[in-house]
């Protein structure tokens, strides 16, 4: 792990703003957020306070209306929308709460996918998709579709895919509220374990219980940072 | 791109319903559109077989501008020679007319079409032979050894395909040919003749002034048109200043040999062509339409692409995959549907084709097919890629998000379609409106006779083999022997039936009058050469003085029969019965006077779609008989069953002598028509599919819309409103749609149609009923399609709408 002085992520007085018709609401307001390179961040916070739009913005999915994102050192908050998808599919890896696993393609497909769209040789992303299967324990199932698994399974299959490209960080959104308790369990230790082999990763949850598994718990409300805190490990 | 193809495919395979009508709606589109073009390709594209250069060949006529200029003469034969020896720009000058050539070698005489030739013609086409040789230079010269080359088909059917044929001595007319050569297969130049002889003519029998030889020139290497014409008209003003009497106002037509071929069809078949384009491009609106709604229901599949890093390019090529698969598959089958349209058009005509027409699947028509299918992948396609590859990417993702494609755009681009559709739909069915009307008025046509219970066939004795008082005692023999079979009421003939298209224009002078000083002046009238009975079997009334007898014969004082144009026309003010009049066979010989015996209604004998107003002479058959005439009889029962009875009746009266082009007036009347019919009838097809597509297209909006609308409308009705307020909020959508397609294809079609000026027969291009007709049809059509879903929208259960997400 490492912990230098350099930020993996810096974001500084960080807005996001929506406008809709004559209404305008201030999802983020002044977000300043460093993580380090394998840094283990839970953001945490009641319904509507922005943790899905932090994430959103994070994973380069939307911009702000406002403040600066830099990740790994260079200015990524105004890219163009060609440069910010080939820095999703090298940087970052999603776990969706709703697995987001597109039904028609087999598990080995799914797990395939963002490596296609990287340009990667087939012998490569043959490797590399095996071995991300193995590492969550679905290698067996790589030829079934999304429909013949358990959400448990699904969700180690999104996080398969996620570790595949080996991205500089994982965004994981609500990563167990579609599973009961006991497959949640298992991809927090899922989880725990990428962590602990070295993984950066963001995790958005409004679980105390989830959000302990982090190092740091990262509070917002109203669209505001409002704690910081720092787990003792 | 081939993970794109496969997996585009298996996404198809997963949605059959979407997938087959995609595909059938392309099929249609190009099946029709392919079929089409094998039209197209056959008459303006795909070579002519075995002439060389044909972009040399130029057809030649001659024309009296005075008397018609859409009309073509033959070339006078003198004329012909003075071309052939003065022209410096052509490397070959031929000239043909067609014949009857009777076959009387085997058991039963055979009747074939057959083509006196210029002996340097096959020379300088490039024709080979694919056995013994072509004519040579000096065999069409008077006096010369009678030879004739076989066609591919009368070589197999009546020789055997006997490879020793060449040099074998077969009678063709009652005259001892030698075969010298045996044609290729499919030749039958210039248009569907079987036997070829050279053209041994006489220039004192082909005065000048008899127009009637059909011409055809090879350019020199280098020459262009403009110069060939330019020469052509300077002989052909120095023959007019040489020939004042015969050739002043005459006029050389120079077009090139296929545009003569074609200038009939190829406006109509252009036509037709844009009407199938505009199927296709309909077939390609609806598709469009379903992507655009598919595109939107995997909003969420498209964002989870994009989250995990796929550029625009790569969801567009994966989107446009699939289309391609759907094209590929469209194409496929339309192809073979194709197969089977051009099937249907070739038997659809009823008159045969000239031997160059040929329907034929070349790699044009594949290619043609190909490069639709391909073009319409990325016409169709190519939006709905641009349009999903942009969804709203956050809201995609979430589970149970919308995406931005569902609403706003994408709805004003599938409504702005289906407006496309009906617009296009309109200008087609107004087309169809307009060319059926005119296909019906021609029908509706009253030519002048009865052509019911009717049967027509040609027969006659060739002029190289018999007298012409043995073709009068052939006729006298045979039509009471025809009208002897049970069940003929009366028979005649007549050298022109009516409808035909088959008569010539001659010149005439009445009595008291000099002979004109020039052709271009002369009075003009159709001439043909009855039979005693004709009026009866045709019921033509007669309207004053008498029909011709038996006794109006050779020996007999020459009388003659007019019609009421020419008792109008030429005895305004007195009464024509008793007077005399003249037809000139040749200037210059002292005219044979004839007296008017009788009056009769007028009959139509041109072509109904080439009608001209020409007085009409009937001359009695048996006081200058013609050897060729069409012998008519009218029947108590079915006409066609009457054939074989009239076939033998005929060899009963001379062994030797065949019946062909055996037809009921009936059919007659058909063929005097048949392109319009033809045109029309695919034009309504293809408007009927137009019309279907579009309604497919409309409902399929309309549902989309409901779906789309299923919360607003569980919303209103838990508000209290009744399913007739649903009704009308749905339908009043759809209708607005139907009128702003109406509004646009009117004004459309109101230029479009004029392209049919020229092609419709008493029907104004833009015929109000055509066009109040169509809207109202299509406005019909319009509410059913919207009927559906707002009947669906009314039965909506508003607890389970308004939870619809």
């Amino acid at each position: 792990m490492n912990n230098g002085s350099k930020p993996l992520i810096h974001l500084e007085d960080v807005t996001k703003v929506f406008l809709t018709d004559e209404v305008e609401t201030h999802a983020l307001s002044g977000i300043h957020l460093d993580i380090k390179d394998g840094e283990y961040v839970s953001i945490a916070g009641p319904s509507g306070c922005g943790k899905s739009t932090l994430l959103s913005i994070l994973g380069l999915l939307d911009t702000p209306s406002g403040g600066s994102y830099s990740l790994k050192g260079s200015e990524v908050a105004n890219l163009s929308f060609p440069e910010r998808a080939r820095i999703r599919n090298r940087e970052i890896g999603f776990i969706f709460q709703s697995f987001n696993l597109i039904g028609d393609l087999t598990v080995y497909e799914n797990v395939e996918l963002p490596l296609t769209y990287r340009g990667m040789s087939s012998g490569d992303r043959k490797s590399a998709v095996t071995q991300a299967l193995e590492r969550v324990g679905m290698g067996h199932r790589a030829k079934h579709l999304p429909s013949q698994l358990s959400g448990g399974q699904q969700q180690r299959v999104a996080v398969a895919r996620a570790l595949a490209g080996k991205p500089a960080i994982l965004l994981a959104d609500e990563p167990t509220g579609n599973l009961d308790s006991r497959n949640g369990e298992a991809v927090m230790e899922l989880l725990r374990e990428l962590h602990a082999a070295g993984a950066t990763i963001c995790m958005v949850t409004h679980d105390p219980r989830f959000a302990q598994n982090a190092d740091r718990t990262v509070h917002l409300f109203d669209g505001r940072v409002v704690e910081d805190n720092r787990i003792a490990a | 791109m081939w993970n794109d193809i496969r997996f585009g495919a298996r996404m198809l395979v997963k949605t059959p319903a979407f997938t087959i009508i995609a595909v059938l709606a392309l099929a249609l589109g190009i099946g029709a559109s392919t079929t089409t073009f094998s039209v197209v390709n056959a008459l303006l594209l795909k070579p002519w077989p075995y002439i060389q250069d044909q972009n040399r060949l130029l057809y030649v006529s001659e024309y009296f501008p005075k008397v018609s200029s859409e009309h073509d003469n033959g070339v006078a034969y003198p004329d012909y020679l003075d071309f052939k020896k003065q022209a410096t720009t052509l490397e070959g000058f031929g000239t043909t007319t067609a014949a009857t050539m009777i076959l009387s070698d085997g058991e039963k005489p055979d009747r074939y079409l057959g083509a006196f030739i210029t002996a340097d013609a096959f020379s300088f086409l490039g024709v080979q032979p694919i056995l013994g040789r072509i004519f040579r230079a000096d065999e069409d010269q008077k006096g010369a050894t009678p030879v004739a080359l076989l066609g591919y088909e009368v070589w197999k059917n009546h020789f055997g395909s006997d490879a020793n044929i060449i040099d074998r001595v077969v009678t063709i007319n009652g005259k001892r040919v030698t075969i010298v050569g045996v044609m290729p297969k499919g030749w039958r130049f210039p248009e569907a003749c079987d036997l070829w002889m050279p053209l041994q003519v006489e220039e004192k029998e082909n005065a000048r002034g008899n127009f009637n030889f059909a011409c055809f020139a090879k350019m020199k290497r280098g020459v262009s048109i403009e110069q060939a014409r330019a020469e052509l008209e300077a002989i052909g003003t120095r023959i007019a200043a040489d020939n004042p009497q015969t050739n002043s106002g005459v006029s050389v037509r120079v077009r090139f040999f296929r545009e003569e071929a074609v200038s009939d069809a190829k406006t109509l078949t252009l036509l037709l062509m844009g009407a199938v384009l505009f199927v296709h491009l309909i077939a390609c609106a609806n598709v469009a339409n379903l992507l655009l709604a598919r595109g939107a229901s995997r909003a969420r599949e498209i964002g989870i692409r994009l989250a995990l890093g796929a550029g625009r390019r790569a969801i567009i090529r994966q989107l446009l995959a699939e289309s391609l698969v759907l094209a590929v598959v469209g194409s496929a089958l339309g192809l073979i549907l194709a197969v089977w349209g051009i099937d249907l058009v070739i038997r659809a005509v009823p008159v045969e084709m000239p031997y160059f027409i040929r329907f034929d699947f070349d790699w044009r028509v594949f290619s043609f097919s190909l490069a639709l299918g391909l073009g319409s992948a990325v016409l169709f396609g190519l939006f709905p890629a641009l349009q999903a590859s942009r969804p709203q990417l956050v809201e995609a993702i979430k589970e149970g998000g919308r995406s931005g494609i569902g609403g706003g755009k994408g709805q004003r681009v599938r409504n702005g379609l289906v407006v496309a559709e009906v617009a296009l739909a309109l200008v087609l069915l107004v087309g169809a409106g307009l060319t059926l009307r005119s296909f019906l008025k021609l029908q509706a046509t009253d030519i002048g006779i009865d052509p019911s219970h009717t049967l027509t066939f040609r027969v006659g004795l060739p002029p190289t083999q018999f007298k012409q008082e043995d073709a009068g005692r052939f006729f006298t023999a045979l039509i009471p022997q025809i009208a002897s079979i049970p069940g003929v009421e009366s028979s005649a003939a007549t050298t022109s039936l009516p409808a035909s298209g088959n008569i010539g224009v001659s010149a005439l002078i009445l009595e008291g009058e000099a002979e004109p000083r020039q052709l271009q002046n002369a009075r003009l009238a159709h001439g043909l050469a009855i039979t005693p009975g004709y009026l009866a079997t045709c019921r033509i009334p007669l309207l004053r003085g008498r029909d011709f007898t038996l006794a109006d014969n050779k020996d007999s004082q020459r009388v003659v029969l007019i019609d009421e144009l020419a008792a109008h026309k030429w005895f305004p003010h007195t009464d024509p019965i008793g007077r005399q009049l003249a037809m000139l066979e040749k200037l210059g010989e002292p005219p044979k006077w004839a007296t008017i015996i009788g009056i009769v209604r007028n009959v139509v004998y041109d072509r109904l779609t080439e009608r001209r107003e020409f007085p009409c002479v009937y001359a009695a058959q048996y006081q200058n008989p013609e050897w060729f005439m069409s012998v008519m009889l009218r029947t108590k029962t079915d006409p066609a069953a009457f054939a074989n009875f009239a076939r033998a009746a005929v060899l009963a009266v001379n062994k030797e002598i065949p019946i062909y082009k055996v037809k009921t007036m009936d059919q007659v009347m058909v063929e005097s028509f048949w392109e319009r019919r033809f045109f029309g009838t695919l034009f309504t097809v293809f408007a009927g599919l137009a019309l279907f597509l579009a309604a497919i297209g409309l409902y399929g909006v309309m549902a989309y819309s409901v779906r789309q609308r299923t919360q607003e409308i569980g919303v209103r009705m838990a508000l209290g409103a009744q399913a007739g307020d649903v009704l009308r909020l749905v339908t009043g959508h759809g209708i607005r749609l139907v009128a702003s397609g109406l509004a646009i294809g009117v004004v459309f079609a109101f230029f479009l149609t004029k392209l049919l000026q020229g092609n419709l027969e008493g029907v104004s291009v833009h015929d109000p009923l055509s066009f109040g007709v169509v809207s109202a049809v299509l406005l019909i059509v319009g509410l059913l399609a919207c009927y559906l879903p707002a009947r669906t929208a009314t039965q909506l259960d508003p607890v389970r709408a308004l939870r619809y997400e």
